[in-house]
């Protein structure tokens, strides 16, 4: 039986080795659709946190309740209720981050992982555990779309702005690329704004890190053959 | 005779023009799990066709004439996924009882559907819209639909036998051919002018 | 055991249910009375947009009635006050104009500085947005149309048709009602509020609280005259409207005299007039260079108000008898121009026949029919000389194809006896989109047809025709029976 992993290998492993974006290739539609701007995507981010959070802590609290036929419809209804939860306090809170996301916070409800987390761990850990799982995958996610943004942003447009979305900030445009005020000056490639990037750039993400993973295994193997045949080499030798 | 046109043209820039996966980034989760067999992408297609257009004459009808009177429009998100998610069920059902072949083909696709962006993503564009004009975005989206993956498929079924780099196998590469897809979907835009049909 | 397993799920998804419901309800319940309570006082982007950085406050007095412009009807949604500190330095308008197509033109306009009505030709809005799309076209022509506006390069003083551009033409015309019914409002919402208090005109100064606008009649000759008392000039004739719809006139005029000591006196000064060629009115006046001896004003005085005839021979004290004279020299030479050109509008369609017009006590006749709902509001009885007439005034409302009511207004004049009745003419006051009707009442006119043919329809329009009809035909029966009395 396996042991149960620790809470910080909980808490860690979606945030790299199991990242539901870039490892278990889950969430893509959100994914692709708000990280044309990089505050958009933090502020999804933020978003699912709390919905996956809160859902993984009440489906935790309510496993043993829940029979096995009405799971699927049960699962359901509780992350539908937290997504309109946020949808509402979006609405009322942070009206421009709310606008800027449109329809993808209703589509927060079919989000492949969060149906995914409760399904696979929350009906079948603690509270604890379920809650950091929760808050590990929102935060992995979170920083993945960023990254994607991030990259989506500063290539499509040449400058990061901050503001727009949060409006407690204070709006300023970080030029980068282009936007150098006073010149016309743009080495940015629109193309990334549009949704053709949005693959590109995902597709490329993910051939990076399957080179990485790649690499590793590489050597990995590597090392295993050689140690096998050092320890041949040793039996071989205490043979003889 | 107006409407009839716009509403032809309507289904035809929904699914060509501003095409749900390429252009709206809808179901793309489905899109890419679809692999390469192209009978299995027909069937899941069919399947998105169905339950898109079933969810979208039901929802339609209970956003407007139930919810908005009784002024539960945030109740919307809760309501349209259960319809959904029953719709599917009820498909299911269907389907296991007519067609074992079909049934075995769909596989794992049909409960798939539910997570389907695609399926909610055009219950929740149709609120704002009139009965005709959601009709014209549920049809459209799931030809689209449809049209996309076959396309898909097929192109995967070549990529099957080429030589790529091995870090490009897989979901990398499929990615970067639709955005390669998505660039001449792209070429599409601006040809059919809809007016107040067109989406926002 | 089964059943067990039924019921259970049951509860458990229903316990489920009711609890997100309760959770739901209850959160927007809060949210809605913190919305409530913190309702954002920011402008809106659109009207932020026009000055970004600037502070704009919202207006909260009742918007005026939608207005109608040369095309379409201009509605004023909001007005936002540019502040500066406590100063207002300018208005923002969000405005809708008419239907294009199938929607709406919405834009907002920004109008700084200080106007009156007399700069108001000069005035130009700082910025201008446009925000609803439609037509092929529309979007970038009415655009640049702003653009052009608020650069200058466009006046909007113009005729529309040398404006316009091709492609979206309505809705530039549109837009230009639209720009120009805010103009209006700004010049009337600015006027003495953006620092020095603003003169009026003389002759807004005559009449008034009953004053509206006022044109230079561009036509208009000076006239020259030389009498035994004085030498005077009319320089110029205003056409003045006022806010019953009425029309009169005002001179300009300037009045030269030398005085017993060998010195050239100089007074000017604005008169207006109305009524109608048999019976002249003299309305009021306003002195804008005064001299030594004021006593003519008391004789204007009493003119005004009836006591003393325009023609009589009253003289006054010494000291003030030269400047009487010159002055009743002018006022009379004013009085003649006004007399031998002055139309009123009924003058105008009854033409050479004309002798005077009185307006009669009459109760509005109301009436709904199939295809429209009128008020005649108003009759006039005719003097001609072949005989009498009555003239009309009505409004007319009825429900466009779009449901949106139309209203129109017109003067309608009939002459002759009840078995031959004439419409001699017609004027609209107010106008509606589709004026194809006035091809027909034309034909009426001309004896073309008659208000009894049944082939009147003609293609385009045929709702506002028919409306229009009704109310020809309501008129034509109260004329009968006026007759008889």
């Amino acid at each position: 039986m396996d042991q149960k992993p620790s809470k910080l290998k909980v808490f860690l492993d979606p945030l790299c080795k199991a990242n539901p974006l870039f490892v278990m290739i889950l969430g893509t539609c959100p994914a692709l659709a708000v990280t044309t701007s990089l505050e958009s995507a933090i502020g999804m981010g933020l978003l699912f946190t709390f919905v996956v959070f809160c859902s993984n802590l009440i489906i935790s609290l309510l496993r043993k309740v829940i029979p096995e036929e009405v799971r699927t419809p049960c699962y359901i209804v509780v992350i539908a209720t937290f997504v309109t939860v946020v949808k509402l306090l979006s609405s009322t809170f942070l009206p421009e981050l709310y606008s800027s996301l449109g329809v993808f916070v209703s589509l927060l409800v079919v989000n492949c992982i969060v149906l995914g987390r409760a399904e696979a761990f929350a009906s079948q850990n603690t509270v604890v555990d379920s809650m950091l799982d929760g808050l590990g995958n929102g935060l992995g996610y979170t920083w993945a779309i960023a990254a994607i943004a991030l990259v989506r942003e500063v290539l499509g447009t040449g400058t990061l702005t901050f503001g727009k979305v949060f409006t407690f900030i204070p709006k300023f445009t970080l030029p980068i690329l282009s936007g150098y005020s006073g010149s016309d000056f743009s080495m940015a490639i629109p193309l990334f704004k549009s949704s053709a990037g949005g693959f590109l750039v995902l597709g490329i993400a993910l051939a990076i890190i399957a080179a990485v993973n790649n690499e590793k295994e590489r050597k990995a193997k590597e090392k295993a053959r050689a140690e096998k045949a050092a320890a041949a080499a040793a039996a071989k030798g205490g043979n003889n | 005779m107006e409407y009839v046109i716009s509403f032809i043209l309507a289904i035809i820039s929904y699914m060509v023009i501003d095409n749900v996966i390429l252009a709206r980034y809808f179901g793309i989760c489905s899109f890419i799990g679809v692999g390469n067999k192209i009978k299995s992408s027909i069937g899941m297609g069919l399947a998105v066709f169905f339950v898109t257009m079933m969810a979208a004459l039901v929802c339609w009808p209970l956003y407007n004439f139930i919810l908005v009177p009784a002024g539960m429009e945030y109740m919307e998100t809760i309501v349209f996924i259960l319809v959904i998610a029953s719709l599917v069920q009820m498909v299911g059902f269907f389907i296991k009882k007519k067609s074992m072949s079909l049934y075995k083909t769909l596989g794992i696709y049909l409960p798939l559907i539910t997570t389907n962006c695609a399926v909610l993503g055009v219950a929740e564009s149709n609120m704002a819209f009139d009965f005709g004009r959601s009709m014209a975005n549920a049809l459209g989206t799931s030809l689209g639909f449809v049209l996309v993956i076959f396309i898909f498929a097929c192109i995967r079924v070549k990529l099957e036998g080429s030589n790529l780099p091995k870090a490009f196998k897989g979901v990398p590469i499929a990615l970067i051919v639709a955005g390669l897809m998505a660039i001449v979907f792209m070429g599409l835009g601006g040809m059919i002018n809809l007016g107040t049909w067109g989406l926002i | 055991m089964i059943k067990n397993t039924y019921i259970r799920c049951a509860l458990v998804l229903g316990c489920i249910c009711v609890g997100s419901a309760a959770l739901i309800g209850g959160l927007h319940y809060v949210t809605e009375s913190y919305k409530a309570t913190h309702k954002s006082t920011k402008a809106p982007a659109e009207i932020q947009d026009l000055k970004p950085g600037a502070t704009f406050e919202e207006v909260t007095t009742p918007m005026p009635a939608p207005i109608m412009g040369d095309n379409t009807k201009v509605t004023i949604t909001a007005i936002y006050a540019l502040k500066d500190g406590n100063k207002t330095t300018g208005y923002a308008y969000m405005l809708n104009c008419g239907k294009p197509v199938k929607t709406e033109l919405t834009c907002s306009v920004l109008f700084e500085g200080a106007a009156t009505e007399a700069t108001k030709n000069s005035l130009k809005p700082t910025a201008v947005n446009v925000i609803v799309g439609g037509d092929a076209g529309y979007d970038t022509n009415v655009i640049k149309l702003g653009e052009s506006i608020v650069a200058g390069t466009v006046d909007i003083n113009k005729n529309q048709s040398e404006i316009v551009m091709s492609g979206g033409t309505n809705s530039q015309k549109f837009f230009l009602d639209g720009v120009k019914v805010a103009r209006n409002d700004y010049v009337n919402r600015i006027n003495g509020t953006s620092g020095e208090p603003v003169k009026k005109t003389p002759v807004e100064d005559i009449y008034g609280e009953s004053y509206k606008s006022s044109v230079e009649n561009t036509t208009f000759t000076k006239l020259e005259a030389t009498t035994s008392h004085c030498t005077y000039e009319i320089t110029k004739l205003y056409t003045v409207t006022l806010k019953d719809s009425t029309t009169t006139w005002a001179y300009d005029g300037i009045i030269n005299w030398v005085d017993p000591e060998g010195e050239t006196d100089t007074l000017k000064l604005t008169a207006a007039f109305s009524g109608n060629k048999s019976d002249v009115k003299f309305d009021g006046y306003k002195v804008t260079q005064n001299v030594s001896y004021s006593q003519y004003k008391s004789w204007l005085d009493a003119v005004k108000t009836g006591e003393k005839s325009i023609d009589g021979d009253d003289i006054i004290e010494a000291g003030g008898t030269m400047t009487l004279n010159a002055v009743k020299d002018a006022i009379r030479g004013m009085r003649d121009h006004f007399a031998a050109n002055y139309k009123t509008v009924l003058e105008g369609m009854y033409g050479e026949s004309y002798v005077s017009e009185s307006v009669d006590t009459f109760t509005t006749l109301e009436g709904t029919t199939s295809h429209c709902s009128y008020k005649i509001t108003k009759r006039y009885s005719v003097a001609l000389t072949t005989g009498s007439g009555k003239a009309y005034e009505a409004t007319v409302s009825f429900q466009d194809p779009e449901d949106e009511t139309d209203t129109t207004k017109f003067i309608a004049a009939f002459s002759g006896d009840a078995s031959n009745v004439k419409l001699v003419g017609y004027k609209i006051t107010q106008k509606i989109n589709f004026e194809q009707y006035t091809s027909w009442i034309d034909k009426l006119t001309s004896g073309e047809k008659t208000l009894d043919d049944t082939d009147y329809v003609g293609t385009g329009a045929t709702m506002s025709l028919n409306a229009v009809r009704d109310t020809l035909l309501a008129m034509r029966a109260d004329y009968i029976a006026s007759l008889g009395e």
